[in-house]
Formats: C-alpha cells, structure tokens, sequence
C-alpha cells in the first residue's frame, strides 16, 4: 500500500478522535442558569412606595338586608324547555340499587341530569355574572347539603361565599362528599352514618361556573354546587320557576347554567324595576338536553 | 518507518515497568484508599497481584522479544536468505504447555478463596445473617429483623426498613440476603471486594467480614435498564454496639406514631411502668 | 462510445470530512430546555393565550432565566440585609458599608453578586454589584461597583437565587428525564411508567402530614425524595445530599419542586378562568350547538310556514365561528384590561397563601391520643370497623384487603364533563386509573410509619377518592384501630402460633450464637 496515504489516514483518525473529546458531549443539565428577582409588589421597589400599595380595598360589604339606594325588585321566572322531551326514566327502581341496597334502595332513584315538570326545566342555575360594588354579608345561617337514600339533597345547590354548607348524611352508611371544584380546594371528606351535626364546608372563592360533587362509594350520586360571591342567584325548582329576591334596581347581566346544556345563556340582560317583581321565561330548546 | 516499531515496543516494556515501580505506591489505583476492608477482600487481592506479577513479567519479556525481532529484522537486506520457523514442533508444543500450566496454577490457586466466599457450606461457621437486601428498579431495599432477633425469610411486622443504607457491624462475619424485584441486579462495594449478581426469583446469601468501620460506596455493577447510574448507595460498618443501638433507634423511629414527646408526657409514662 | 473515466479519492480523504462534522455538529449542544405550556393554554384564543403565558413568564421566567418572586413562599436562597448608619459624621461610601443581615450569611464572600431591593439604587439601570470581600466580625462588605452610594436602610440581597439554581440543576440531572422540564409528570421516559410520574401542575401531591384542604409541607416531599416510593418507580435518593455554597442538594430540589408546582398551578388556574369563554375549542362547541339550534328552529319555522301559518318568526340565522371569534375576541380584549390584572393577583395569593399555610404546625394532623396498644383486640375492633358501613373501607380494597372491592367493577363520571371514563374502575385528579391499594403486600407509598398510615385514613389521600375520615367519621382511637388491623394484614396468614419458615440460607438456619 501507498506509505503516504497510510500515514495520512493515521493522522485523520488520531484528529478524529481528538475532535470527539474536544468537542465534550453532553453538559445540559449543567449549562449556566439565571436568576431574577421580582418584587411581591412592582410598586414595593422605592421603599416608600409600601405603604400606598396596602392590600387591595375589597367589595363594600353591608348587614344582610339592608336596602340598597336605589330600591330593590325581585326576579322571577320560569325556565322553559322548547320542544318535545320525554322526561328521563329513573336510574334505579326502587330496591334496585345496585349497592347498599337496604339503604339505597329505600325510595327510587331518578336520573336527576334532567328534571322536568309541566315543560319546565329543574335544577338550572340563574346568577348575577359578576357581583355588584356592594353586596350584601353572607348570611350566618347555613345551607343544608343532605344525602339520603344515596341521593344529594339537593341536586343543585347555590351558596354565596363564606356562608357554611352543612354536609349532612341522613343514610346508616357512609358518604364522602368530593368536590371538585376550579378556584376553590377542592374536599373529600367521610360523612359519617347518620350524621346530623354534619360536616362544614365553605367555600372562600367564588366559579365561574357550577361544578361537580360526587361519593366515591355510590357512583351514582352527583351534584352541583355554585358558590358565588353575592346572593344573587338561584336554581330553578322540578317545574322550572325560581325568584331572586332583593335585586338592586338597574340592567343586570345572568348566566344561566344547566349541568347537561352546560352554559345555556352567558349574557342574559335584564332590567329590574325598583319595588317590583320582573318576570322573564328562558327558554332552552330541548336539543340542549340531549349529550 | 525503520526501527519505529521495534522502539515502540520496547518503550512500552519500559513504560509498564515503569508503573509497576510506582504502582504500590498508589495502591494500584484501587477506588477509595486502595486497601480491602474485608476478610476476604485482602485474600482477592491477594490473587490480583499474584495475576498482575504474572502477567507484567510476561507482558514485559514478550515485549523485549518483539521489539529485539524487529530491530534484528530492520537490518536485514533483501538478498539476505528467509528463514522460515512455521511449523516447528517443538515450538508449538512449548507455547501450549506453559501457558496452559500457568492458566491451571491460577484455577487451582485460586479455589479456596473461591470456596470460601461462594460455597455456603465454607462460610465462617459464625456468619450472622444481618439484612435482607432487595433490588428493584432503581434503589436498594433493606429489612433487618428488629433488635435481638434473627432474620426471618417472610417480612415480619417488627421488621426494620432502609433503602439505599446497608448497615453492618465491623469485625464479624455477617451475610445479607440478595433479591432482586424485577430485573438482574448487581451489588458491587468496591472497598469491601464484594460483587454479587442479584437474579430473580434466588435469594443469594454474599458473606463479608468488614476489618475496619467506616461508610463504603454501594453501586449497581449489571446494567439493569435507563436508571442503572441512580442506584447508588451505602454500606455503613460500625462497632457491634453501635449497630445494635442504631438498630433499637431505628425500630423507634419506625414505629413513630406521630404524637410530639413532651419531657412530662415521657416522665409519666416512666412512672406508670 | 464516450469513455468516461473516473477517479474515486481515496478513503483517508473521507475521514478528513468526518473530521469537520464531527467538530460542526458538536453534539455538545442538547436542544435547549423549555417549560411546555399545558394543551389548555395552547388552545385558548390567541391574545388569551398570550397573556397567560404571559403573566407566567413574568413570574416563574424560563429555564433558563428564572425568576424569583417575592410573593411565593419559597426560600430561593441568599441572605437579606439592610445597610447600616456610617461612622458618625462621615457619609456612606458606595464600595464599603456595613450591613444587618436577616439570617446567617454563610457563604457571602469575594464573587458574590450583590442586588439592590429597595431605595435609589434598586431603580438604577444596574442594580447590581460583585463582593470583593466580606469581614464577618464587623459585618462589612467590599463591593466592586460604579453605582453611587446605597442610603441607610437600602435593603439588598445577596446570592440571591443560589439554592433555586442548584434546585434547577439537581432536577435536571435526577427529575427530569420522568417529570419533564415543567414538571408535567411527561418527560422522555414517563410514557413507559406505570404508574405515571407525577404531574405537579395541579398543585397536588399524594401523600402529607397535612388536614385534607391543605398542600405538602417541605418534609413530606424531602421524605418521598430520600425514601423514594416503594410500588412506583419513584427511587430513593438518599445519598443525594452534598452540599454546594452551603446549599443541600435534597433542599434545593425540594424548594424547586413546589416551585415548579406553584407555576404549574398559576397557569392551569388562570387559563380556567379563560377557557369556558376563550378557548378555540370552546368556540367550535358553541358554533356547532348555535348551528344545530338554528336547523331546528329553521325546520320548526319550515313546517309551520307548509301549516299555513304566516306569522311564525323567521330565526335568526346561526352565528358563524368567525362571528363568535370575533365577539369573543372584543369581550377579551375587554376583559384582559378590566379584571385580568386582578384575577392574576387574586390567583397568585391564593397560591402563594395556600402553600404558606401548609408549613404553618396548625396544618399538620397531630393525632389526639397516642397510638392504642397493638393487641388482638384492637386490631379485632379494626377488623370490624373497616368491614362497617360507617368507613365502608371494603367497598374500594374490598373484603380481604386485596384492592378489589366493588368500586373497581363500577364506571364512574369524569368530573366536570356528561362522560365516564373508557376504563373501568377509579381514577384519580389527574385522570390515571388508580387501583386502590392492595393492603396485603406490605407495601405503603407514603412510609410505613404508624403516623403515615394514620394519616391516610384521617387526611385522606389528595388527588385520589380516599376520603378524609379523621374528625368525623372517626376519632383517633378507631383510626388507630384501623391503622393496627391495616398493619397486622401483611402478617395474616403467619398466624402468631406458627413457627416462622426456615430461612433461605445457611445464615438464618444457623441463627447466631448457636
């Protein structure tokens, strides 16, 4: 073989090698990071600035009932279902349950995703989207959140923040109440057998939209729970109707929620008239019902 | 090229030598301080020097032999007369005999340290079995039985829990259980000449009798999927009462029922006792 | 016929190529890390996008440019002090002053950056300097600066960052490659996990010494990082611990982790609060149901026009995608300037406070009474409460401990949507299928202390259906009846009277001392 070419090709590969070393592979995790610092508040910087940046004036709160300044309606309503619907058959017959049947199976029970009643729609939520400057303290007296015969009590529960749910159990076996809400933490919490002193639960911020409850004994048991930071709201009953009391007079905007149609209305304008009950019919096409 | 090669070859003879004068001084570049911290770990290297003389010498001549060749054969001319020495008899037979008789020395050598450390029947006759230790993917899981008793095949409830710590006491005899949990594992304690592979489905009892106390590096020595390099851990060999009370406060750690001991809830409980 | 004549070059001269690409791809250069934005953030409209990602950036940085928020409850590591008086009389000089630090200033010496926190300096364009020297005793820094001099009470930093950055280096070395850059339990090799490595980004981690509401404390993730979790592929990293400019490996990883998982939060809450209205998806929902209401109402109007009746209501025709794009698009615009800045404040210290509370003691579940005498009958009265309707611990571990009750036949609601899921069975927040625990095998994800058992029943376990029983259904003395019944399973079938088996090898059979 030509010497010359050998050698070259000996040289090559000791420069080949050499370049692989040189070149160090690897290094990522060690590669150089930088920190930052960002004060808590943009404004705290100057020093002086601390004082003027306190914490943040929170909605104007009044006693409960008090009377807001420009007089107060009431809202009144029916949610309407536009169509044909035949209503759901039940999910168990009676002594048909498929677990705890001796306590489950006491009563029927019924597929509560959709309750209708004289062609009205239960178990939708009305509520004020966004709480007005001054809203009413949340009332001291709790609301009652019942599981009996396997089933939530109610189905569809609105709760204004910082008021107390009471969790109760009205059944001899257990229930665990499990939340799972968005901008709240969530809760899974054993309700014990009987329990009538119940467990409390309150919620500190307000959704944007209802949200699930479930019991991770009975797979059946859903609910829904709204907690909104003002009172403003309300479900309708199994025939559809509902009424909000004490609205301050003036154009309000309501969200209207149900948990198959989900958000059936983001914007629904009405105007209340001081010392006077406003009647409105929402009407939902019963296409919306169906998944 | 001319005599390169021959003095190339001749370079190496004289670099190895070169490291075998200084070698003792660092220990062979053995991890740690370079020293067997076991019984049996002297014993093992032992062998390796016996291994590493008998390869050097003949590493060493076969390399002046070499190099004396191809000096001799560089001067040759091309008129000069070949000879040819393939097929010589006698050659043939020589380089055979010795190596064969040297690989049989080493085999035979050999065996006792074999025996002792592999054939249970040769364990030291007072081994105390001190852990359980499994191999998962990618840590060590260690049960000891709880103080003043002995290991037990099944996990009793009063077992004692680590991962990734073996705990030792120094200057016995003391043998671990080796499982492993899912793939083929190997314990590896460089400092205590210890390796072992831990297969699934045998438990493998390894003996080791540590000399000195001290905390020895751990690794997995069979490549035993993506997280091989994390299976890093400790031997701990300490004094018997040491280990002992180690042992008692581990127990109590591990039975910790989380209600804070207040000095008086501690007296009043000493009372009633 | 061209005869054509060719010269291949020899192969040395190939080598010579190779040579140059191996030195101009430098495999030393990985693709640079990235913190990935959850598949709900990439969906919103993009303006919403824009300002969530945002809004993170500002806050959390990017992996390589982090930043520290004072608002968060992490220890990023450094010291703070507060510059003291000059000798009397005489004024601050800008390179040498003392200083009142907040805690121990180990570490502080020639190199270490300096940055302004509060006063002139901290609005200069750099707001930065580098030690020269430090004198502990009198508590004096040199500095290497251009900067004026600091006022009396300026407050500065010093290392600022350090264990946040050795945090960041630890994770990339040991986490990352299962829990990915962001800690989206999604790096390279999680897809052959089961089950899956964590996803921090909800804020949620299993196993705590906390009440049900609250979050993990720094010890619980400290213990799962030393212990590993035995059942996962969580490993131990127990000998992970050297210290780096007076800095814990385990530490900073730790503080890192809640870190990432506070980031993790922020984004998925915010973008909760823009995807009902903004997200693409979101938008082709409401598209689709306005088209199909309005073939309804069409075909409604249809027929009563064929009856003949002339008044019924043309309806109005459905609004197209590009219609609502729009009209949510001007909502948005509306909506980022008058609440968004404070939904992101809001959100921030709702996190910030959560995670705060959470190493508060008032947080951590002490049990009221010590733990009740391991004996038959205390694991009896176990036995039965855990058979009751009062816990119904046997309708998800089932009857014999085994993790197979009846709960895992039953197909249960996804959350929050009209589907179950595809699998029978439980799942859990993350939406894994989630067996619950067989209680034979000994194995205990979250330690097996009796406290870590006892606190899985009164805490329950977060992110998973097992509920919190402590405080109501239970008192302290029935849970740790359950936690001795729940102990003792494991052994069940040793019953005390049977002698243990032989051991496996010689060593147990010739038990020492004999």
């Amino acid at each position: 073989m030509n010497r010359s070419i050998m050698k070259t090709g000996l040289v090559t590969t000791f420069a080949l090698a050499l370049a692989i070393v040189a070149s160090g592979c690897g290094g990522g995790a060690s590669a150089k990071t930088t920190v930052r610092y960002r004060p808590a508040n943009p404004d705290a910087i100057g020093g002086d600035a601390v004082a003027a940046a306190a914490t943040p004036t929170e909605g104007a709160v009044t006693a409960p009932g008090e009377v807001a300044a420009g007089g107060v309606g009431s809202l009144t309503g029916k949610v309407v279902i536009q169509g044909d619907f035949q209503p759901l058959p039940a999910r168990y017959a009676k002594g048909a349950a498929p677990k705890d049947t001796e306590v489950c199976g006491v009563e029927q029970i019924p597929d509560d995703s959709v309750v209708t009643n004289d062609g009205g729609l239960g178990n939708v939520f009305i509520y004020l989207a966004k709480a007005p400057k001054v809203v009413p303290a949340a009332p001291a007296t709790p609301v009652v959140f019942d599981q009996k015969s396997c089933i939530f009590k109610p189905h569809a529960l609105v709760v204004q923040t910082k008021q107390v749910v009471k969790i109760l159990n009205s059944d001899a076996a257990l229930h665990n109440t499990h939340t799972y809400p968005s901008r709240n933490s969530s809760f899974n919490q054993g309700v014990k057998p009987n329990d009538q002193m119940g467990v409390d639960l309150v919620y500190t911020r307000p959704e944007s939209e209802p949200f699930q409850v479930g019991c991770d004994v009975h797979p059946w048991m859903i609910a829904y729970h709204l907690p909104v930071d003002h009172p403003y709201a309300a479900v309708s009953g199994p025939d559809g109707s509902f009424e909000i009391k004490d609205l301050p007079a003036g154009k309000h905007e309501f969200k209207v929620w149900h948990e198959k149609g989900k958000l059936l209305q983001k914007s629904l304008s009405v105007t209340i008239k001081p010392n006077e009950p406003t009647v409105i019919e929402i009407p939902v096409p019963a296409s919306k019902l169906v998944p | 090229m001319g005599r390169f090669w021959a003095i190339f070859f001749i370079l190496a003879a004289v670099v190895t030598v070169g490291f075998s004068a200084i070698g003792p001084e660092f220990r062979w570049w053995f991890p740690g301080d370079g020293l067997a911290h076991s019984t049996l770990g002297k014993k093992i290297d032992d062998l390796f020097y016996l291994i590493l003389i008998i390869v050097s010498v003949t590493y060493v001549g076969t390399h002046i032999v070499l190099g004396y060749v191809l000096w001799r054969g560089a001067g040759i001319q091309k008129s000069d007369k070949v000879w040819f020495s393939h097929g010589s008899h006698a050659l043939e037979v020589i380089w055979t005999i010795v190596p064969s008789g040297i690989l049989l020395f080493i085999a035979f050598y050999q065996m006792d340290v074999w025996r002792n450390y592999r054939v249970k029947a040769y364990f030291p006759k007072k081994t105390a079995a001190v852990a359980e230790v499994t191999a998962r993917q990618f840590e060590w899981r260690i049960r000891y039985p709880a103080p003043g008793k002995i290991l037990q095949p099944r996990p009793q409830p009063d077992d004692i829990y680590t991962v990734n710590d073996i705990r030792v006491p120094a200057g016995q005899p003391v043998s671990i259980s080796l499982r492993s949990d899912d793939v083929q594992h190997a314990i590896f304690v460089p400092g205590l000449r210890v390796k072992q592979d831990a297969v699934p489905g045998l438990v493998i009892p390894v003996w080791f009798e540590v000399t000195d106390t001290g905390t020895y590096d751990m690794v997995c020595a069979e490549l035993c999927g993506w997280g091989h390099y994390k299976m890093k851990a400790q031997v701990v060999a300490s004094s018997e009462e040491e280990f002992e009370a180690w042992k008692v406060n581990a127990a109590k750690e591990q039975s910790y029922d989380g209600v804070p001991q207040t000095p008086e809830a501690v007296a009043a409980k000493a009372d009633d006792e | 016929m061209l005869r054509c004549k060719m010269t291949l070059p020899h192969w040395s001269s190939f080598l010579g190529g190779l040579f140059v690409l191996v030195l101009a791809s430098g495999c030393s250069k990985n693709p640079e890390a990235q913190f990935a934005w959850r598949d709900s953030t990439l969906e919103l409209l993009p303006k919403a996008q824009d300002a969530v990602q945002q809004s993170i950036t500002e806050g959390f940085g990017t992996p390589h440019d982090l930043v520290a928020w004072d608002k968060l409850p992490v220890d990023f590591g450094g010291v703070q002090g507060v510059v003291q008086p000059a000798v009397e009389g005489a004024k601050l000089s800008a390179t040498e002053f003392q200083v009142q630090w907040d805690g121990t200033e180990d570490g502080i010496g020639a190199g270490s950056e300096l940055l302004w926190m509060t006063g002139a300096l901290a609005k200069s364009k750099t707001p930065t300097a580098t030690v020269i020297s430090y004198q502990p005793e009198t508590k004096t820094l040199r500095l290497k600066t251009k900067n004026d001099a600091p006022a009396q009470g300026d407050r500065l930093a010093v290392g600022l960052g350090h264990q946040l950055q050795l945090g960041r280096m630890v994770y990339m070395k040991n986490c990352n490659h299962c829990h990915g850059v962001a800690g989206d339990g999604n790096g390279p090799t999680a897809q052959y996990l089961n089950p899956r490595p964590r996803d921090y980004r909800l804020g949620l981690f299993k196993f705590t010494s906390t009440l049900s509401s609250e979050k993990a404390t720094r010890e619980d993730l400290q213990r799962i990082v030393k212990y590993g979790i035995p059942g996962t592929y969580m490993p131990s990293f127990l000998l992970l611990d050297s210290k780096h400019n007076n800095f814990h490996e385990t530490t900073a990883v730790v503080e890192y982790v809640r870190w990432l998982a506070m980031r993790g939060e922020m984004e998925k809450r915010l973008v909760d609060e823009l995807s009902a209205d903004y997200s693409q998806t979101a938008l082709a929902d409401e598209a689709e149901k306005e088209k199909k209401s309005y073939a309804e109402a069409k075909s409604e109007y249809d027929k009563a026009r064929k009856a003949g009746n002339k008044e019924a209501a043309k309806p109005e025709s459905a609004k197209s995608l590009t219609q609502l794009k729009k009209a949510a698009g001007e909502e948005l615009a509306k909506y980022l300037e008058v609440d968004y800045p404070g939904t992101l404040n809001d959100t921030a210290d709702f996190i910030a406070d959560a995670w705060k509370r959470a190493d508060d003691p008032a947080s951590r579940i002490v049990p009221t009474v010590t733990r009740v005498a391991d004996d038959a009958a205390s694991r009896e009265r176990g036995r039965l409460l855990y058979m009751s309707d009062k816990t119904k611990c046997y309708t998800c571990h089932g009857a014999k401990a085994r993790g197979n009750g009846p709960a895992v036949e039953d197909f249960w609601k996804k959350p929050g949507s009209n589907e179950t899921y595809a699998k029978r069975g439980l799942h859990d927040t993350w939406g894994n299928p989630l067996p619950p625990r067989d209680l034979t095998r000994g194995q205990y994800r979250g330690g097996r202390r009796p406290i870590d058992i006892f606190s899985r029943v009164y805490a329950g376990i977060k992110g998973t259906p097992m509920p919190a029983f402590g405080g109501t259904v239970l008192k302290d003395n029935d849970i740790w009846d359950i936690v001795n019944y729940v102990m003792s399973l494991p052994y069940e079938e040793q019953s005390p009277s049977a002698k243990p088996a032989a051991a496996p090898h010689m060593a147990a059979t010739e038990p020492v001392g004999q």
